[in-house]
């Protein structure tokens, strides 16, 4: 195989493994580009449980009262936390189909713990904005591996695009027309914004 | 003569929308390994604002007149007035953005710029999008977002046509895309 074999294959192979991540990150683009007030998440209550911890101070590392509101709660995985006040503390565990946020009222001691039912525009949203490896989730942390390999697949496909077409002579001059503009309309955008 | 268009088309896209596809990679990677920093100002003018308002006139109207009067018009938000009628404008610069901070009791005004750092350009730039600014560039950057959005998708269909056309691929073209979206559709439907 020689290596221009090799780049348009890798270059198509990669295309077709990762098909899925691209059309879901170009349509979840729309809502995102186009968004409308949405209508506000309708969170059905799951359980409710007594549960005494006391609330962090403002600052302090929320981590360790989330993992213990998320193992009262019974759920494994990924989650975010945040303070709400000195009497409140909120978890949200990111499902796609059906996220869960369990509400500490420090307060009256109890723990709240509701879902979310699917909503088309949240799911696509949350497929989107999902990401990172601070969820504290083993599966969240692959999801975010994919985000990585799908991003420097974008690199390899750039790579690759650019190196197929210079081997395509007769395409040279639309090419570089093409190429020159992009660069400055998006160089103009840049400094206008 | 179509299979041709779908090539050329597939092309000449990606060569016009390479700098947003780098932009977009990098800062994807930035936001996937988030440290947040935080932000330092560096005052860049601090004056007396001679122009009086009515009372009762929006925040947003002083503030679109404020950023006119200094010359740096473009998409804004704005917080206040708070109890000392102190307005905060954050002028939302892609490569400089601007915190400007207006105090009617003393006609004072305080411009503020955000000193520059790779990660949250890329931010920025990552999540600059929408019609809601009336502003061509704002306009203009929504717009390319559409096009990226219209430009991955048919990546992807006119990808699938020219694999389909290229018999001796179709084995381990299908074993990569039943592979990709079985994996897609794990993830997905499980966590």
């Amino acid at each position: 195989m020689t290596f221009p074999h090799f780049v348009r294959r890798a270059h198509l192979y990669m295309g077709l493994f990762l098909l899925p991540w691209v059309v879901m990150f170009g349509v979840s683009s729309i809502p995102l580009n186009h968004n409308s007030a949405p209508d506000p998440p309708r969170w059905t209550p799951v359980a409710q449980q007594p549960f005494h911890v006391e609330v962090p101070a403002p600052g302090a590392n929320l981590r360790p009262i989330g993992r213990l509101m998320m193992e009262a709660a019974g759920i494994d995985g990924g989650y975010f936390v945040n303070r709400v006040n000195p009497r409140q503390v909120n978890v949200n565990h990111p499902d796609f189909l059906r996220p869960i946020r369990i509400l500490y009222h420090a307060d009256r001691g109890q723990l709240i713990i509701e879902r979310r039912e699917l909503a088309l525009r949240s799911f696509i949203l949350g497929l989107h904005t999902r990401g990172g490896y601070d969820l504290d989730g083993f599966w969240d942390s692959v999801w975010a591996l994919f985000v990585d390999i799908v991003s420097v697949a974008l690199m390899l496909w750039i790579a690759s695009g650019l190196y197929m077409w210079w081997h395509l002579p007769v395409t040279r001059r639309w090419g570089w027309t093409a190429l020159a503009a992009g660069g400055v309309c998006f160089a103009v955008l840049m400094f206008s914004l | 003569m179509f299979s041709k268009a779908i090539r050329r088309t597939h092309m000449y896209l990606a060569l016009f929308l390479t700098p947003w596809m780098i932009g977009y990679a990098l800062s994807t990677i930035a936001m996937n390994h988030r440290a947040p920093r935080p932000t330092s100002y560096v005052t860049e003018r601090d004056e007396t604002y001679s122009n009086v308002f009515e009372p009762g006139t929006p925040p947003r109207d002083i503030a679109r007149q404020i950023l006119a009067d200094l010359a740096i018009e473009g998409a804004f938000g704005v917080q206040g007035p708070a109890p000392d009628g102190r307005l905060t404008i954050n002028r939302q610069g892609l490569l400089t953005p601007r915190r400007v901070t207006f105090t009617p009791a003393d006609r004072r005004v305080v411009v503020e710029r955000v000193e520059f750092d790779t990660s949250g350009f890329l931010n920025r730039f990552h999540r600059r999008r929408g019609f809601q600014q009336p502003y061509a560039a704002d306009l203009a950057m929504a717009i390319s977002v559409d096009a990226v959005i219209v430009a991955m998708v048919f990546w992807a269909l006119s990808g699938l046509w020219m694999w389909w056309e290229m018999r001796a691929t179709r084995l381990w073209g299908i074993a990569c895309a039943v592979t990709g979206l079985g994996i897609f559709a794990v993830l997905v439907l499980t966590i």
